[in-house]
């Protein structure tokens, strides 16, 4: 039974994934894009549906159990609302081709609560070549994901000028790429680069740097402060986007941004725009936000005296307030961060933010 | 149906139902107004609408959210080709779309706001927003547990009415004096309001109190959020306070008694939307600069 074989396979490399995501063991943001969507185009080619409403609800079961793999990690579900926007397009481009001579109905959405109007809407038709066409646009869709730290990067030399003073911090492969592109352009500038204590991802990052021949400083965390007057601007890459333009960052970007903002300086944040998640920040306790590490980096097994008297938490995640950041370089060019709404709408739909 | 009954009906509507809001009953009048109306043109419905809009801004009730209710429904249902077949039919279609919208509205926009209410949250709210006051007992339904604090919202003291009916809910609610905002907000975790009208620039028309309650908020780094439906959306831009239009202000009874404005205490205050977090409305959760853009869709 070849059938029964496929998806077998499926459902191994679905528990392969999500045993990743829950391990912790992927490598980058792009890396969970790309893994997420090829798992989808699988899931989708090996569905069979005879409706566009069957199909929303089987991509929507599936992306739920790969999400629940790591709930903070916000791209797998950002990749399966995307495909479920994409799902519901192709269901409207196949059932009305040209809509533009048709007025009327182009009007009727033309309404302040147009929501309203889709219920009628319920994905119930069945189109042959649904599948196709689906599974054609989220390839696309791959493809741009492919192409995003590229596209950034490229737009570096508008940014960046010579003898500036870039503070950045940890590693983030886009910033990375970012920087060593301007300095591929010819571009002479110096980097600070804040070493992101515990897990010094920072090391790595001035190394890349001073490899790619750009004048690197590795300062520590404490350091920020007293450098920052002397920055021109800060360039910090990001896990996520939350919906209001807040970051989801690595922790350290917080303080950076707020140090950033009284003494007036740029923050510009590198990202892709797969990483925009149409979710809100809503408070601090909210369970799916942050992500704890084990503290061991931060304390000494040989200090175990110390435990029962001390709580040490190592928290992955800092949230900074949409306020502090200057604006967004994305795939999409340069964008300020009142903006981000407009994009959410643009690629979820309202009724997939809920999984 | 005449002006007359229109205002009638109207105030009907709101005296037999406390818990609908003006905006609502001003469309259910105007669905109802066409259903009777046989006029022979279209311009001729139009006024009839317009001249019925007036009658009901001519009451006491919120300035604010009719006047933004009954423009849209007027460019809603004006808003569709009218040319092939009866403009009657199609426009009361429309009309009745418009109303269905409006009545799911404050279901949707409070579905919006529950993912914002923490378990043991502390929420500061001003006056009696019936939409808000939805939120907080949807909120007590699952079981959450929170403390509401509510000012007392002078001049017509609804604070206690609200302590009154969450109390039943068995939602800890304390009523603090107006001037007491300052001292409560450090106790409180975010600050929960509701809109009479939610302008172009994102800011909002409310209560007089709401200004320096957001202000204070923002001042000590608390959430401010406003639950609003879409319908209170209204074409107005102030950059502050004098600009915004004195019928907003002031109820039509003052008007008509001629008295002096400047010896009169504005029932509302407009709050800039720099000081508005972000907004729950049947449209989804908005930043206050997403306002402009869903009017333009309605309105370019």
């Amino acid at each position: 039974m070849p059938d029964g074989d496929k998806t077998n396979d499926l459902k191994e490399r679905i528990a392969l994934f999500v045993d990743e995501l829950k391990k912790g063991s992927t490598n980058g943001s792009c890396d969970i894009a790309i893994k997420t969507i090829n798992l989808l185009i699988r899931i989708i080619s090996q569905a069979k549906f005879t409706s566009a409403r069957d199909l929303l609800k089987h991509v929507r079961t599936e992306g739920k159990n790969i999400q629940a793999g790591d709930p903070s990690e916000n791209i797998v579900g950002n990749m399966v609302r995307r495909v479920l926007k994409i799902i519901r397009e192709e269901y409207r481009m196949l059932l009305s081709p040209a809509d533009e001579s048709n007025l009327s109905s182009d009007m009727q959405s033309l309404s302040i609560s147009d929501a309203g109007d889709e219920d009628g809407d319920d994905y119930s038709k069945s189109l042959p070549n649904l599948k196709a066409s689906v599974i054609e646009a989220v390839t696309e869709l791959k493809t741009e994901i492919e192409g995003c730290v590229e596209n950034i990067a490229a737009l570096a030399p508008s940014y960046i000028h010579k003898n500036d003073i870039i503070l950045t911090i940890g590693r983030s492969r886009t910033v990375e790429a970012f920087l060593k592109n301007a300095a591929f352009k010819g571009i002479q500038f110096q980097v600070l680069v804040s070493e992101g204590a515990p897990f010094y991802q920072g090391h790595e990052m001035a190394k890349n740097l001073a490899m790619a021949k750009i004048n690197t400083t590795l300062i520590t965390e404490c350091q920020i402060g007293t450098i920052m007057p002397r920055v021109n601007k800060v360039i910090i890459g990001t896990h996520s986007f939350m919906a209001n333009g807040g970051l989801k960052a690595a922790t350290g970007a917080n303080i950076t941004a707020v140090l950033a903002k009284e003494h007036n300086k740029h923050v510009i944040v590198c990202s892709s725009l797969y990483k925009l998640s149409p979710l809100f920040h809503t408070t601090p306790k909210h369970a799916s936000f942050n992500k704890f590490a084990s503290p061991a980096e931060l304390l000494d097994y040989e200090d175990a005296e110390l435990l029962s008297k001390v709580e040490v938490i190592a928290p992955i995640f800092d949230y900074v307030p949409p306020e502090l950041i200057s604006m967004v370089v994305s795939n999409n060019g340069a964008q300020s961060v009142s903006y981000v709404y407009r994009l959410v709408k643009d690629f979820y739909h309202p009724d997939d933010v809920e999984l | 149906m005449d002006v007359d009954d229109v205002t009638r009906d109207f105030n009907e509507l709101l005296r037999t139902d406390p818990e609908m809001s003006a905006a609502v009953a001003a469309v259910t009048v105007l669905v109802r107004l066409m259903e009777s109306n046989n006029a022979g043109t279209l311009s001729e419905l139009v006024d009839t609408i317009r001249n019925a809009t007036l009658a009901m801004l001519d009451t006491d009730y919120s300035y604010a959210s009719i006047k933004s209710v009954c423009e849209q429904f007027l460019r809603f249902i004006t808003l569709a080709n009218l040319q092939d077949t009866n403009f009657q039919t199609i426009m009361l279609h429309r009309g009745k779309i418009f109303y269905n919208n409006t009545l799911k509205a404050r279901g949707k926009s409070v579905k919006m706001a529950q993912h914002f209410i923490d378990d043991g949250a502390t929420i500061l709210t001003h006056s009696r927003s019936r939409v808000v006051m939805q939120v907080l007992k949807e909120a007590a339904m699952e079981k959450k547990r929170f403390t509401v604090y509510v000012t007392e919202s002078s001049p017509d003291k609804s604070g206690y009415q609200v302590k009154e009916e969450l109390s039943r809910l068995g939602i800890p609610v304390t009523v603090i004096l107006d001037a007491a905002v300052g001292y409560i907000m450090e106790k409180v975790q975010q600050v929960m309001l509701g809109a009479e009208g939610v302008m172009e620039s994102g800011g909002i028309i409310n209560k007089i109190g709401t200004y320096p309650i957001a202000v204070c908020a923002q001042q000590m780094n608390k959430p401010v959020y406003v639950v609003a439906e879409s319908f209170k959306f209204v074409r107005e831009f102030p950059l502050n306070q004098k600009d915004v239009p004195d019928r907003f202000k002031y109820r039509a009874s003052t008007f008509k008694a001629n008295k002096d404005l400047s010896q009169e205490h504005p029932l509302v205050d407009y709050t800039p939307p720099e000081y508005i977090n972000l907004m729950f409305t049947d449209l989804g959760v908005l930043t206050p600069s997403a306002v402009s853009d869903e009017l333009l869709k309605l309105y370019c």
